[in-house]
Order: C-alpha cells, then structure tokens, then sequence
C-alpha cells in the first residue's frame, strides 16, 4: 500500500519535475528570443557600401520616379552603391534645391537628378560638381550646367512620337491639339518636344487643319497643376480635341477630368509614362497612347554612368532612352506584364 | 540478534533522521533559491535593455541641444563679439564634434545609418562654415560672414530636421523595441511565477515524500506496538528498513517481540516440566503407598501362618476334629488369599467368600455372637476390584463398631447398583461413629494410635487411598452413622464401568 502511494507520487513528481523543465526551457528559449531580437536591431551587421549616391526627383510620391529609382537601387546594390531617395522619411517636404544642397552637404559620392532649366539648380550642380560630386541628370536635362551626363529619352524624339499620334488620331475635324506645359521649369526639354511635334505634324500632318497650342500648368504649388486642368473643361470656350499631357500626374489628372465631365470621345489624351490606372484607360479608350520608357533601364543607366565618372573619369555626355508607345492594340501585353510583376 | 542491531548501526547507508530532514529542506530551498536567482537575472537582464532602449534618442537629443547652443553662441558672437559667447561656441563646438564621432561615418545599408552618415558630414560642412563666418566677423569682413551665417542657418536647419526625422524614426524602432521588451518582461514575470508555483509543488510534494519515507516506518512501529500492547505477539516488521533512528528502534522491537516470545515459551517449558514433576511427585507418592500397603501386608507373615495352620488342620484330621480341621481351614484360606491376591485385582465373590471366612473365624473366636447377613446382587458379583477392600470394612465394623455392645451384633454386607455405582454397604449396628471422626478417616488424618488398633493390619485408610488411586476418583467411600449406638454404615462406590 505504501508502496503504491509512493509510486503514485513518484510519478506526479516525476510530471511536475518535467513540466517545471518544459516551462523553463520554453520561457527561457523564449525570453532568449525577445533579447536577441532587440539586441540584433541595434547590433545588426549592415552591408557595407562603396558609394552613396544620391537620388533627387522633385516629387517624391511619382511612380515614375518611384520605379526609375527602384530600378537604380536594384543596380546599385549589385554593385555595391547605396542610393538615397533624398528628401524621404523626412518630416520637411523640401524643394529640389534644398535636397540637392543636403546631398552635397551630405558629402555623397554621387548625385542622380531630375534635372531642369532654373538656374538654381544649375549653379548647384555646377557647386556639386566643384566638390567633386559628379551629377547625373535624368529624363530632363539642366542645359549649360556642368553635369557629367544625362540620361533620358530626346525630346525631340519624344515630341516627334507625340506628332505621330496625333497624326494617327485626329481627323478632319479636329481643331485643337493642347500641350499641357509646366510654366516654371525653363525646361528646353518641352520646346524640343514642342518643336517635334510641330515638325512632324507640318512633314505628315500636312492634312490636318489643327492648332497647335500649349497650356502651361504649375507645379510650384499643391495641387494647382489638377485646378489648371479642370479649368480647361470649366471656362473653355472650346475643348481641345486633343490633350497632350508630358508627366504622369497631368496624364492621370486629365484622364479624371474627361471622365468626371462626361467627355469620353470628345476629348482624347495622349499620356504620358504607364501606371496600370493608365492602362486601363487606354483599354477602355478613355487615353488614346501614352508614352512609356523603360524606368528600370533608366535607373540602371543613370547609376552606371556615375559609376563610370567615378572609375573611369570621363562618360558620355547623353544617354538616350528607348521610346514605347502604348496603345489599345498593345496595351494588353502591358497590363500583362504589369499583372505578372504583381504576382511576382 | 545483537550482533545485527551493531551493525545496522555501522551500515554505511545510514542517514540520520536529522540529516535526512536537513536534506528535505536544504533541496527545497536550493529549488527555491535556484528559481529565484533564475528568475533575478532574467528580470534584471530585461531591465538593464529596456533601460538602453532609449539611448540612442537621448544622444540624439544631446547632440540637437548641442547644435543649437552652438548656433545660438554663434548668433550671439556676431551680433554681439561676446567673448562669452566665443567661449560657449568654441565648447559646444568641441562637444557637438565628439558627439559626431558616436555616429555612423560609413556607409552602411541601413537608412538610420545613412541619415547618420549625412548629418556627421552636414555637421562638418556646418562647423567649418560656422568657423568661417566666425572667422570673417573677426576680419569684419561684413558681407562673407553674412554670407556664412546665411548658408550655415540654411544647413542647421537641414541638420535639425533631419535629427530630428532621425529622432522620430528611432524613436519608433525603440518603442517598438521597447513594446517586445516590455512584453518579454510581462512574459517572464508570468512564467516566473508559474516556474515559482511550480517549484513550490515540487518542494511541497518533495517534503510530504520525504517525511513520508522518514515517518511511515514511525507510523508502522507505532501500530505494531500498540498491536504488541493488545496481546499479539505475532507482529514482525520487515527487516531492512529505513537506514536511521527509526530502522535501528524497528529492529530493536523485532528483537523485543522476538525475546517476548522466547520468554513466553521458556515460561510455557517451564510450567510444562513443573506439572510433569507434580505428576511424577504423585506417582511417587502412590508408589510410597504401595510400598505402604505391600509392607502392611507383609507384616502378616503369610506363607509362616499359612503353613503353620496347614500343619495344625492335618493334625486336627488326623485326630477327627472336624470343628477345629474347618477352623484351621478356614483361618489358612483367609490367609492364603492375603497371600495370593496380595496386589492383584479380585472379583467381589471372592472379595466376600473372603469376608465369609473372616465372619467364620470371627465367630469361632468369640463365639458366633456376630450375625452376619447378605443381601447381594448376584449380577455385579463378578465385577472386579482391587483386592482387600471388603475385609478391612468388616473387621472395623467388628473392632470399632461392635466391640462392647450388650445387644446382639448384627452385621449386613450390601452389593447392589446405585445409579451408574456398584455400591458395597456394610452396616453395623454397634456404638457408631462421630461425625469428627469421620471427617479424619475421610481425609487421612487419623492419628497414630487410632491406626495401631488395626488388627490385620490394613485400616479404612488405607482403602481409601488405594481405592482412589485405582479409580482415579475421589468419591469412593462414605460413612455414615444415624448417632451414637445407632450403628454405622461404611459404603464403597464402585464405577460400573470400571
């Protein structure tokens, strides 16, 4: 009997004994866990880089630059550059100028920026380049500044595209093709494209009646680029048949605009890079083409050629981008593509 | 025994109660203590990263402070030349330049560590632009200074927000390094006390097992003893108990009861002999009676009587006296059967042709006053008895009884069955006999004159005794007399069966 009770006893204490193990071994590896967590957030073993390159766009919020940065950063890693997107995770929205002022204070290796014509900016650059930074500019150009290089797609090639459209699209009919134009960029680049287009519609549009005018909208201020477009459909006399649109923000503020104010076919749009909001819209006829360049390839090529300054010395002055049209008959490889890059 | 109980207390294993208790408490508390220094360390480990956690926003802090009271002194300078102001730029200065150096010069994959990198290198760009202007305020050179302050104001203000984005971020990451500490705290003190609770069982359950083990043997000692104080001898415990106080007392009481016992039969043994020699002493006793009773009877000389009167019958044959020859005869037989049946048993015919024959020469002598009657039970005539048991009554009744008496003298042997007894009366009708008396022949203590009376030599004693050494009884004999002159009645109860 004593011996039962002491066999039953045995084996509780035998269970408590390994329970008290198992709770200590849990809590332990656990708390363990936790420690090393907090401690592997400061302790970390960051890559190191070779050189840090700035990325500075005048919008931060852009898909477009969004992805040409994405693309930059994708090289860069391979080759040991780390590139900032300055200006993000800042609690100070500031001015290209400004972030182009941090990054030499910064003392980067390196400068990507989307380039422009205001003065500022070239005297920075040409500040930048004084301190031995090399500045690549991308997509728009800063004339007469001292950038190492650009990398873009021509304007007049981008504009002469534009004319193609237009010559695809319009008809006898059509009275008036609108440039949609930012007034404080003294950006060259939008003469040359203004100047492509003209050009082609006077060598293969010479059948067309239409006018040729452009409608500059700032992009100085909040949202006054949208109130600019809107205004075309409110006080009007007469819409444009056509609307040019050279930015993405302008391409998709458009495209709400003619659905908002009910002018599906009245009004066609010639875009401006490809979001899947775009797409869409050529699918549905709302967005006749838009213009999309390899944003990827953009930022590989702006981040090899400051790799290239910085080895070599020397690069090529300008880079010149592929030019895609997007239309309803090829928009669906597009918005495939773009729906097998979501799955990925 | 004994040697067993030394060595138990040699054993190698033995463990005092002391000791074994000391290490109940001594291995609870070490479990409880373990779990708490655990417990201690885990805790105070958590604590001492929480308290880090926040560090990096305080350099951060210190560092902004330091920033501003340099620009704040250099403000101060070129408004005013203070030299106090000088002072307390070049200090913080001097500060803010070591508290860079606690920053991230590399470049490193880490955003923090980047915004690090930018304002450790805008600072530098600051400083030395501060240094200027202080520089060219010195020079009065008014429009370079203004032209420094302007460009080193803009870069503070860059390096500020970018502190404080810095601060922002970090903060986030280390409160949320804090939330995991915090709940890693709040886990550990859950588990903590489970592992505590736990450990508390176990010592618990460690402490009744123990103290079981020490106090069951107790526990059993205790029921077998009051087992042994209810009378039961047959109480063993089993041997190799516990190696401490409690397994030496347990055997020592194995022992005890085991001694209790062999006192017990040592006692029983000796009892047993003491009745054995009771018995023997008795038989002794019978023997010294027998020898009593062969001595008595060999008094009479019989074989000297018996020839002797052989001779004188002859002789009165041959002289043609036929009284005296029958007298003769008789006298020889009477005495011929003392000397034939001297020890043997006898049947009742012959027990009374005997007693016939003593009435005869009786009679002879003094004349036939004494009738003799018979009433007999022809049926149990042949019972057997010891020999000599008739005779003795009669000749008492004629020496004691009737001796003296002026009346006739009646004498009246009665055989007859009384309920499972064969009873012999004889019965007399001389001066009887008192009560005191009786008493006396009844328990052997007649005294030694009264036994010199008897004539032939065996008395009423010695039938008795015989009597109940044969029978193995003691009611064997009564007499009984109505009073004085009213004659006696001496009766022999015989078993039926016998």
């Amino acid at each position: 009997m004593r011996q039962k009770i002491n066999n039953k006893q045995l084996i509780v204490l035998a269970v408590i004994v390994f329970l008290l193990v198992i709770m200590m071994i849990i809590s332990l590896i656990y708390i363990r866990k936790q420690v090393d967590r907090t401690n592997q957030i400061s302790d970390e073993e960051y890559k190191e880089y070779i050189r840090h390159y700035a990325f500075i766009t005048e919008s931060l919020e852009d898909n477009f630059w969004s992805e040409v940065y994405d693309g930059a950063e994708e090289f860069g890693e391979g080759e040991d550059v780390y590139l900032e997107r300055m200006g993000e995770g800042l609690d100070i929205n500031y001015s290209k100028e400004e972030l182009l002022k941090i990054a030499i204070a910064s003392r980067v290796d390196g400068i990507i920026l989307e380039g422009d014509a205001s003065k500022e900016i070239r005297l920075l650059i040409d500040e930048a380049v004084a301190d031995g930074i090399p500045v690549v500019t991308v997509l728009t150009d800063s004339y007469d500044s001292k950038r190492q290089s650009f990398v873009g797609i021509g304007s007049y090639n981008l504009g002469r595209e534009y004319g193609r459209q237009i010559v695809r699209i319009a008809t006898k009919e059509t009275k008036e093709a609108l440039i949609l134009m930012d007034t404080v960029s003294e950006d060259s680049g939008q003469n040359l494209i203004f100047n492509g287009i003209k050009e082609t519609l006077a060598n293969e549009g010479n059948h067309l009646t239409l006018q040729l005018n452009t409608l500059a909208v700032n992009e100085d201020t909040p949202y006054s680029e949208e109130e600019a477009i809107r205004n075309i459909f409110l006080y009007q006399d007469e819409l444009p048949d056509i609307i040019i649109c050279l930015s993405e923000k302008n391409t998709i503020s458009a495209y709400q605009a003619v659905i908002d104010y009910n002018l599906v076919g009245q009004v066609d749009i010639l875009g401006y890079y490809v979001t899947d909001t775009i797409l869409n819209a050529i699918s549905r006829n709302v967005i006749s083409a838009t213009i999309a360049v390899d944003t990827e390839q953009m930022g590989v090529h702006s981040v090899k050629a400051l790799d290239e300054y910085i080895e070599t010395g020397h690069v090529s002055d300008f880079v010149t981008m592929d030019v895609n049209t997007v239309m309803s008959n090829n928009v669906e490889e597009y918005l495939h593509n773009a729906a097998n890059e979501d799955n990925e | 025994m004994r040697p067993m109980r030394i060595m138990s207390k040699k054993e190698p294993f033995y463990i005092s109660i002391q000791t074994k208790l000391l290490m109940v408490f001594l291995m609870t508390t070490m479990i409880i203590f373990g779990v708490n220094i655990y417990m201690y360390f885990n805790i105070n480990k958590t604590i001492v990263n929480i308290d880090k956690v926040y560090e990096s926003n305080a350099l951060l802090n210190e560092l902004q402070s330091n920033l501003t009271q340099v620009h704040r002194n250099m403000e101060s300078f070129l408004d005013t030349k203070d030299t106090d102001a000088i002072e307390g730029y070049l200090r913080g200065g001097q500060e803010y330049q070591n508290k860079l150096e606690e920053l991230n010069g590399d470049i490193l994959g880490d955003e923090s560590m980047i915004v690090e990198k930018n304002i450790r290198n805008m600072s530098k760009r600051y400083l030395e632009i501060t240094d200027n202007a202080i520089e060219a305020k010195r020079g009065r050179n008014v429009v370079k200074y203004k032209e420094y302050y302007e460009d080193a104001s803009e870069l503070y203000g860059f390096i500020n927000s970018y502190i404080y984005s810095l601060n922002k971020q970090k903060f986030e990451d280390n409160s949320n390094k804090y939330e995991i500490l915090f709940s890693s705290l709040k886990y550990s003190e859950i588990v903590n006390m489970i592992i505590l609770c736990m450990a508390s069982v176990l010592s618990i359950t460690l402490i009744i097992l123990l103290t079981r083990e020490i106090i069951n043997p107790l526990k059993l000692l205790a029921e077998a003893a009051d087992e042994v104080g209810k009378g039961t001898l047959e109480v063993e415990l089993s041997e190799g108990g516990p190696h401490d106080e409690v397994g030496i007392v347990t055997n020592a009481f194995n022992q005890m009861v085991g001694s209790l016992k062999n006192h017990i039969e040592q006692l029983k043994e000796s009892m047993e002999l003491e009745s054995a020699m009771k018995e023997k002493q008795l038989m002794m006793e019978t023997h010294l009676k027998d020898a009593q009773l062969k001595y008595l009877q060999a008094q009479i000389n019989p074989h000297f009587l018996f020839n002797t009167l052989n001779a004188g019958a002859q002789l009165a044959m041959m002289e043609d006296a036929e009284k005296t020859y029958q007298y003769v005869q008789s006298v020889a037989d009477f005495f011929r059967y003392n000397v034939k049946k001297n020890n043997d048993v006898v049947t009742i015919r012959e027990e009374i042709e005997l007693v016939d024959n003593y009435i005869y020469i009786i009679n002879v002598r003094f004349s036939g006053e004494i009738h003799f009657k018979k009433s007999i039970d022809k049926e149990l005539i042949n019972v057997q008895v010891p020999s000599m048991i008739l005779q003795p009554l009669v000749e008492n009744s004629i020496n004691h009884g009737l001796r003296g008496i002026e009346w006739e003298n009646i004498i009246e042997l009665s055989v007859y069955r009384e309920s499972g007894n064969i009873c012999v009366s004889v019965r007399d009708n001389g001066v009887g006999i008192s009560a005191e008396k009786i008493e006396r022949i009844m328990h052997s203590k007649l005294s030694a004159a009264d036994l010199k009376d008897a004539t032939s030599g065996v008395g009423l004693d010695n039938v008795i005794g015989r009597l109940r050494l044969f029978y193995d009884r003691e009611d064997v004999m009564e007499i009984t007399s109505a009073g004085e002159n009213m004659g006696t009645e001496i009766a022999i109860y015989i078993p039926l069966e016998a």
